[in-house]
């Protein structure tokens, strides 16, 4: 810990010996307030470098402010979202405050968290040549790049696609090459590598590590990838002052993050027919994936009684849509879903399926609409006929639980993970026999995650999880099960 | 989400080249609101049905009809009281032309891809600004209604039902809350879109680099064919009320 005069000592001496690409120094700012009471500092008088021609990873808990540094290093904020701004923050000669963020297009480039706030063109094509048409380029250099970054990123198949038809990994890829089409002096990836699988992880990571790019990683958790391809390590210290950012090592970092592994207990799981939960048998589903049909069929498929199953595979692999028909939101082709009801095993209609089995979107924000958290967690229990005041109490125990906070709320300016929490805490209201969290590790810290699958775990008879991660799938799952093409490729239990 | 109107096909509508499309959409919105009485509308209608039905799945031939019925019902209820004068013959002009409209953008929009129109509206020098409107519009109108079954479907799994609604009211009624729902997300879209423009270098003062206008839609040949097709057609409709009167 520095204060600021160490810190404007040790950015001297870093100066001496390291070329850098931007710098900060002391940084203070605090958005506005919305409520009543006084908004607190996000980052107070804090300073540090970043290197040019490496990989800084730069890790920090949820709501420490990750977000808004991004935006604070392109310009963006206090520009559109407002706050009040102190400090500098100098990107080589200029001094990013007095820019507009056009005016730092080739200079630096950010990949939002949320790919829906940052995709607007109605196809992928467009998306990429949007920034180029920008940049004054020759049509030869435009057409060059486009060829270049729709090959590394495998976008042929969705040149002419709608990018919001696209699963969420392929949608960071996209935004990848658009920032690799630019190629602006430094990157900055808000949890970009959250939602990409393992293949597309390393491919991107190696490919910016050989070219030598000045990248900014903001990351809630660690992946192994990082310490392969990471050169230098910080983490944003939470105070109640303000956050404070240091550059001091990878296990300095980690240890401050303060985010291993979870481990969870999990009951032990009989695979015997009197305990399956659900059973999936002859399932087929074509739906229009972009330019093609895309086909699931997946043959057979059992969840069992206290069982934590996890769907793994690349992205647009169609474990989202299996779990929507899991769900009643899709009805399949052909086959049938049978849930079991009481001793017996009984074929499943749409509005069984939709009260059988809670489903926790990707996107939290498509979940989440009313003015408060406290409406948000009344909505069902009110539909479930529980009377107001047995409802206040449960929706006390609930904030409490999933650390929600005030009430009175409103969601829309919550951080991502916050609202992630809160998506949680309506199904485990809700007292659903399965519940699917999809893709729910991404942009929380691990142990937010373990502490949300324990609290819907004890809750529900099974949950399902999908995930990128291998590492948690492993953690966390009594089954693991890898999907390709809308097809289960592997099955493999887990020894508990 | 599915979130374009344009589907995959190989009619004639399909190959037609979008500029001399763009043109025939025009001289037919303004040859719909012409007083050319109700047997040249019933027919214009007719052919838009059957051009609807093999352009794309014949199954969606009613598909416009499907969406648009309460406002033709509110069209058929309120019309007749204002006129004096035939007013069940003005009431089916009015429905004629309506149904008429939305056939015509449905045929184009199914037919035709949204990366074409925008490229046609850059062909035909539409000021970068205004294209780029059209082409946010093109892609958020269809985007939000994804969000809105996005959104629906949020609710179906939050109440735990798909419940069947009969009454005219109580539809309503159910689509407040998703609708307030939608309308939060696109507002609080405003300041992400905006920033994410920005951010790609929209406002550089300076001028853009047009990739695509010249890369694509070079076919002089096929244009003129089809300009000259369009032509044909025009004239045929503009000749075709002379023979009824």
């Amino acid at each position: 810990m520095f204060s600021s005069r160490q810190n404007g000592y040790n950015l001297l001496l870093f100066e001496l010996y390291m070329e850098h690409i931007a710098a900060i120094n002391n940084l203070t700012f605090k958005y506005h307030s919305y409520t009543s009471k006084q908004s607190a500092n996000i980052f107070s008088d804090t300073s540090f470098l970043l290197e040019k021609g490496v990989i800084q990873i730069l890790y920090g808990r949820p709501e420490s402010g990750k977000t808004t540094l991004c935006r604070l290093l392109a310009g963006l904020i206090p520009m559109y979202q407002g706050g009040t701004l102190s400090g500098d923050i100098t990107l080589g000669e200029i001094q990013i405050r007095e820019q507009h963020a056009f005016q730092l297009l080739s200079k630096i480039g950010i990949v939002f968290q949320d790919p829906e706030e940052q995709l607007f063109m109605p196809v992928c094509e467009d998306e990429i040549l949007f920034p180029l048409e920008h940049l004054e380029l020759s049509h030869e250099e435009i057409g060059s790049r486009l060829e270049q970054v729709i090959d590394f990123y495998d976008l042929q198949q969705y040149r002419t696609s709608n990018p919001a038809n696209l699963s969420g990994g392929e949608k960071k890829r996209l935004l990848m090459a658009v920032l690799d089409a630019v190629d602006p002096e430094l990157w900055v990836l808000d949890e970009t590598f959250e939602e990409l699988d393992i293949n597309w992880r390393e491919k991107i990571l190696r490919s910016l590590k050989e070219r030598g790019k000045s990248v900014l990683i903001l990351a809630s958790k660690d992946i192994d990838l990082y310490e392969t391809y990471g050169d230098r390590f910080g983490v944003i210290i939470k105070r109640d002052s303000g956050n404070h950012i240091e550059f001091s090592g990878r296990e300095h970092a980690i240890e401050v993050l303060g985010d291993t592994l979870p481990s969870i207990e999990l009951s032990e799981v009989l695979y015997a027919h009197e305990r399956a939960l659900c059973n999936m048998t002859g399932l087929q589903f074509t739906y229009k994936h972009s330019n093609h049909d895309f086909l699931i069929s997946i043959d057979a498929l059992t969840l069992y009684d206290q069982e934590v199953l996890a769907l793994y595979g690349p992205n647009g692999s169609g474990k989202s849509t299996l779990c929507k028909i899991l769900c009643g939101l899709i009805s399949p082709n052909e086959g049938k879903i049978s849930i079991r009801d009481g001793e017996k095993m009984r074929v499943a209609s749409e509005n069984d399926l939709l009260r059988h089995t809670g489903y926790l979107f990707q996107n939290p924000d498509f979940q989440i609409f009313l003015p408060t958290i406290g409406d948000e967690l009344k909505l069902g229990l009110t539909r479930m006929g529980i009377q107001s005041s047995e409802a206040d109490q449960r929706i006390r125990e609930a904030t409490d639980l999933f650390d929600l906070g005030d009430v009175e709320q409103p969601p829309a300016i919550m951080s991502y993970g916050k609202r992630k929490r809160l998506q949680a805490a309506v199904y485990y209201l809700l007292e659903r026999k399965v519940c699917i969290l999809d893709e729910t590790d991404s942009g929380i810290s691990l142990d937010d995650y373990a502490k949300i699958l324990e609290l819907l775990k004890g809750r529900v008879d099974a949950v399902i999880l999908i995930t990128h991660d291998m590492r948690l799938a492993e953690a966390c799952s009594h089954r693991i099960i890898e999907m390709k093409d809308g097809e289960i490729q592997k099955e493999r239990r887990l020894c508990r | 989400m599915q979130m374009t109107l344009f589907q995959q096909g190989n009619s004639i509508f399909h190959r037609f080249d979008p500029r001399a499309k763009i043109l025939l959409l025009l001289f037919f919105l303004v040859y719909i609101f012409l007083p050319f009485g109700l047997i040249v509308h019933g027919t214009v209608l007719l052919l838009l049905i059957i051009a609807s039905a093999v352009s794309t799945d014949w199954r969606d031939m009613f598909s416009p009809i499907i969406a648009i019925w309460p406002i033709l019902i509110l069209i058929a209820l309120l019309t007749p009281p204002f006129y004096r004068e035939d007013p069940i013959g003005i009431t089916i002009e009015l429905l004629l032309r309506f149904t008429s409209i939305s056939y015509l953008f449905t045929l184009f929009f199914k037919t035709t891809e949204m990366s074409m129109i925008i490229l046609t509206l850059r062909w035909f020098r539409l000021p970068y600004n205004a294209a780029l409107v059209i082409t946010m519009a093109l892609r958020f109108i269809p985007y939000l209604g994804g969000v809105y079954h996005q959104i629906q479907d949020a609710h179906k799994l939050r109440m735990g039902s798909a419940e069947k609604i009969n009454r005219f009211y109580q539809k309503i009624r159910s689509l407040i809350p998703v609708l307030t729902s939608v309308m939060i997300y696109a507002i609080k879209t405003i300041p992400e879109l905006s920033m994410s423009l920005e951010h790609r270098g929209f406002g550089i003062p300076r001028k853009t680099s047009r990739l695509r206008v010249y890369k694509s839609l070079k076919n002089g040949h096929k244009l003129f064919t089809h300009m000259g097709i369009s032509v044909i057609i025009a004239v045929i409709f503009i000749l075709t009320p002379s023979i009824f009167n």
